[in-house]
């Protein structure tokens, strides 16, 4: 259920830069969510067909690059990406320490759309 | 002659929302309002807790309640017991209440009368539906080591007090009391 206020959002960005740029179709869509985002790309991709079906964004194929979760250092500030589903204890790579701060993988936007003008 | 191009968006899909809860931050700020969002799976005890929470606190602050719900208003009954005021949200299906829901709730209410805000979330089956302590608790951790976790049962009253006394410090940070 979260995929579709999400890709009523997509929509809405991505006709209006569809508009702008005088698009026939559009083609795909280029989106980077976080790794942290529980977000499915097989529903996104779903909800995404049934909610562009009568614009012009119909067909248009979603890429979803993600992005990795990155943490810093406290000791030795250094950033690192951590595969979060897989570790249980985060350590830094550099000085093995403990303290560590969430810096990103949240992210969720639209990097870029292919149109046939 | 078809021409397929590539084009730069670069938007945030959620800056609608982020936009619209700095606002709600901002309105909140101004007048010294602390708020809480309550979030967990339908029958983990969110009503439970609010009622708690709400008794614990009433001889020192004014609290107000809003209460999110797919489709009924049961929740919002029992909270109006506690004679507090409770603005009511019905989602209509979607499993989340966003910022535009909640700043719409806020109109509602007087915010000169109100010094604290519980804001009663949708349960949702979905997204914590692991209930694990140990399991919880080394995840959770993980992602901010600093977290504060309160263990509590409304059932046998366990652990309320430092949850209550915990809360009325930090609602401190924002307003005198």
């Amino acid at each position: 259920m979260h995929e579709l206020p999400v890709i009523e959002n997509v929509l809405k960005i991505v006709i209006k830069h569809a508009e702008v740029n005088k698009a026939q179709k559009v083609i795909s869509i280029g989106l980077k969510i976080g790794e942290l985002s529980d977000i499915n790309n097989e529903w996104m991709q779903r909800y995404f067909e049934f909610a562009s079906k009568d614009t012009i964004a119909k067909g248009a194929v979603l890429k979803i690059e993600r992005s990795p979760v990155i943490f810093r250092c406290e000791e030795c500030k250094e950033s690192f990406p951590v595969k979060i589903r897989e570790v249980k204890k985060i350590l830094c790579p550099v000085c093995n320490g403990s303290k560590v701060t969430f810096i990103s993988g949240r992210e969720f936007s639209i990097n870029q759309i292919e149109i046939i003008q | 002659m078809t021409d397929i191009r590539l084009i730069e968006v670069k938007e945030n899909i959620l800056a609608d929302n982020e936009k619209c809860a700095s606002e709600v931050r901002q309105r909140l700020r101004e007048k010294d309002i602390f708020m809480l969002n309550i979030m967990s799976s339908p029958g983990s005890g969110k009503t439970s807790l609010t009622l708690q929470t709400l008794r614990g606190l009433k001889n020192d602050l004014r609290s107000a309640v809003i209460e999110g719900d797919i489709d009924s208003i049961l929740d919002a009954e029992k909270v109006s017991q506690e004679g507090v005021p409770v603005v009511q949200l019905r989602t209509g299906g979607a499993c989340h209440i966003d910022a535009f829901m909640v700043n719409l709730a806020l109109n509602e209410m007087d915010f000169d009368k109100i010094d604290f805000v519980i804001l009663e979330n949708v349960g949702n089956l979905v997204c914590p539906a692991d209930f694990d302590m140990e399991a919880m608790r080394e995840r959770v951790l993980k992602l901010n080591p600093r977290i504060k976790i309160f263990e509590e049962s409304c059932k046998t009253g366990d652990g309320i007090q430092d949850w209550v006394k915990w809360l009325r410090e930090e609602i401190g940070t924002v307003k005198l009391i």
